[in-house]
């Protein structure tokens, strides 16, 4: 199975690809001050069209002449068990990537590269973001050639109950498959959804911002005529909560729209030790990761998910671990909107003989409360005093009322849970999250403690895996040192790969 | 995959314990370093601050610079018990770090974790002839593990010594000097 190739060049569509990176980035980050730099742009060009035009131009056209010298000197081939890159207009760039170090595959088609039988294909290695390679738009074959090398290839200290070399087409076996209603449920229940919110957020605040300027008057005017011709039976007090759901109900609807077009036709197949997700109504969509790679799991239920009974579970493998995004983020594999059987097909799919449903958790000391209360309360007082030196309204206070019983609910979420060589750790608020590894994949163990938690005798465990850090908070400090003990044990005499 | 080690019977008094380790203190030129340091800085601030407001230039009394700079002088001074009461221990299987003056920890990471080893020191440090040893685990981007204030050839041995032992379980045609242990 030795392959390998002269340098290639990718197709001539990749600057496409560039293009809408770049454009993403410019938008997606902050889209506050580009709005502002095109309110400011048109306000200009009202003075000199004609200079404005000459510099787009010029921007227009270095932009494009940059994108075809970075496709030019984007060069990549196959050789001696690795792939290797090069790319950089001004810098050169070279990248080595060794099949065995690869950690996840994922092979996209977009749009634009589907007619031409194209692919997109990105490839992570443990290291950091900056070792990622990205392919955009090489043939499908060659794509799918190289996903099977970077998944099937064996590191060279192999454990003895690792998968059989030769193995090379194993038996697919489909372990899920996601219907439109249950994307819906994902749609309105993900944390996605706080994502279109702190958008349409910040687009608002931009918006504002840029309207404040100058036509103040205008946008109060135009403020004016909208609540005219609001019907007249329409009360006041009605209006703000009414606009609160519109904009929750416009949020929803979103995120709906991103969980279909990300989601749409979700297959989750097991191919012997590996697993591997094909999804995507635009951008078709195929995610490579072998079961020795992941090093935690991770099932999250938010308050709605809650009401469906459904849970969002997301293994991930090794690397700096990203915040919920949209798309999935980064290299996770995601199995969204599982109902309990579902959900417990997976979990022994990954974990077997985990006794998921009669695990019992240990509560965290109360005094995980302590800090919180003081937070608030503090708050509060501050609050109160301002109401009574100022004309704030009175009823401000009561927003504090939700805080005690939310704590409470915060502390009674918390919970580990050691079972076997498997740690599983609970959190959450109103909703539930659960994080679940393997002793062994422990990296780094630190225990901690202020000087009120010394005093009563408590401690933090912060657990680092390759993929992310966990606390377990407010434990016995003895309780933290023997756990950190059994799982440095674990650690110590485990000859499992886990890398 | 798991781990084809299962022991369920062993008792957890049994284990090795963190709390039996033996600590060993960093360098005693290390807290001196550390306040030295601190110092440099903050007492030509002061000097500086009570100038401009003797000055006029800032609208400040001399009294309340001063005092705002006692203040601000306290976690400098603080650094010196702080330097004093950190502490490392090199197990067979695994490096530990403690330290904290009110706010404690323990950091431990497990040999066979380690990814790559590393030494620095800044001009402050080679002054000083003291090394920081950084060890890192695989995934992130900041060392897992730092101890400051080693004797140079202490630092050294060290990080040859992880890097050996690696070497030896690990990879045995891997021969120490690179930075990088081979998982």
């Amino acid at each position: 199975m030795t392959y390998s190739s002269d340098w290639h060049r990718v197709s001539p569509l990749a600057i496409i690809h560039h293009g809408l990176t770049f454009l993403r980035q410019l938008v997606g980050s902050n889209p506050g001050p580009l709005l502002g730099l095109v309110a400011g742009t048109v306000a200009f060009a009202r003075e000199s069209p004609l200079m404005i035009a000459t510099t787009a131009l010029t921007l227009v056209l270095l932009g494009v002449a940059m994108a075809v010298m970075g496709w030019l000197r984007f060069l990549y081939r196959v050789h001696d068990g690795a792939l290797q890159v090069q790319q950089g207009v001004f810098t050169r760039h070279k990248l080595t990537l060794a099949f065995e170090r690869i950690q996840n595959v994922r092979l996209e088609r977009p749009v634009y590269l589907r007619p031409f039988g194209l692919a997109r294909l990105t490839i992570e290695s443990a290291g950091s973001a900056s070792e990622e390679v990205h392919l955009p738009g090489i043939p499908l074959a060659e794509a799918e050639g190289l996903r099977d090398r970077a998944l099937h290839e064996t590191p060279s200290r192999q454990a003895p109950e690792a998968e059989v070399p030769g193995a090379d087409s194993p038996a697919s076996q489909e372990l899920l498959r996601r219907r439109p209603s249950d994307l819906i449920i994902y749609g309105i229940s993900s944390p996605a959804i706080l994502w279109g919110g702190a958008i349409a957020a910040s687009l608002l605040g931009a918006l504002t911002r840029n309207m404040g300027d100058a036509r103040n008057q205008q946008a109060e005017q135009a403020m004016n005529t909208l609540l005219e011709a609001m019907p007249g039976w329409l009360p006041d007090f009605l209006v703000l909560p009414l606009a609160i759901l519109l904009l929750l109900l416009l949020m929803a609807l979103a995120s709906m729209t991103m969980a279909l077009l990300r989601y749409q036709g979700y297959q989750l197949f097991r191919e012997g030790e590996r697993y591997r997700v094909t999804s995507g109504l635009v951008t078709r969509r195929e995610q490579g990761i072998r079961h020795q790679r992941i090093q935690h799991l991770h099932m999250a239920q938010s308050f709605v998910a809650r009401l469906f009974r459904r849970h969002h579970l997301s293994c991930h493998p090794i690397g700096p671990s990203l915040p919920d995004q949209p798309d999935g983020g980064g290299g996770a594999l995601m199995a969204p909107s599982l109902t309990p059987v579902e959900q417990a097909r997976i979990i022994e799919a990954l974990y077997p003989g985990l006794d998921w449903e009669n695990l019992r958790f240990q509560q965290v000391s109360a005094r995980f409360m302590l800090p919180r209360f003081a937070f608030w309360g503090l708050l509060a007082v501050i609050t109160a005093v301002w109401v009574a030196v100022s004309d704030v309204p009175a009823w401000t206070l009561a927003l504090f009322l939700p805080v005690p019983p939310l704590i409470l609910l915060n502390w009674r979420r918390q919970g580990w849970c050691l079972q076997g060589e498997r740690l599983i750790l609970r959190g959450g608020l109103i909703g539930c999250h659960y994080t679940l590894f393997d002793a062994y994949r422990v990296q780094t163990l630190r225990l901690f403690q202020n000087p009120l938690q010394r005093h009563a005798g408590l401690a933090n465990l912060g657990i680092r895996l390759g993929s992310g850090g966990f606390r377990i908070p407010f434990i016995p400090w003895g309780t933290g040192a023997r756990l950190m003990d059994h799982l440095l044990w674990q650690v110590e005499t485990s000859r499992a790969p886990w890398l | 995959m798991q781990t084809s080690f299962s022991n369920h019977s062993l008792l957890p008094q049994q284990l090795p314990s963190i709390e039996e380790a033996q600590w060993q203190h960093l360098a005693p030129d290390y807290a001196r370093m550390v306040l030295l340091s601190g110092l440099a800085f903050w007492l030509p601030a002061g000097a500086a601050g009570l100038a401009l407001s003797a000055l006029g230039v800032i609208p400040l009394s001399a009294m309340l610079v001063a005092a705002a700079w006692l203040v601000l002088l306290i976690p400098t001074l603080l650094s010196y018990p702080a330097a004093r009461v950190k502490r490392y221990a090199i197990r067979e299987q695994d490096v530990l770090f403690h330290e904290g003056l009110f706010w404690k920890s323990t950091t431990v990471i497990p040999r066979n974790r380690i990814q790559h080893i590393q030494t620095e020191n800044g001009p402050l440090e080679r002054w000083f002839g003291l090394v920081t040893l950084k060890c890192y685990g695989a995934g992130g981007q900041q060392a897992d593990l730092v101890i400051p204030g080693l004797e140079e050839t202490l630092g050294q041995q060290l990080r040859q010594y992880l890097l050996n032992q690696a070497d030896d379980t690990e990879n045995p045609e891997h021969t120490g000097g690179d930075d990088d242990v081979q998982q």
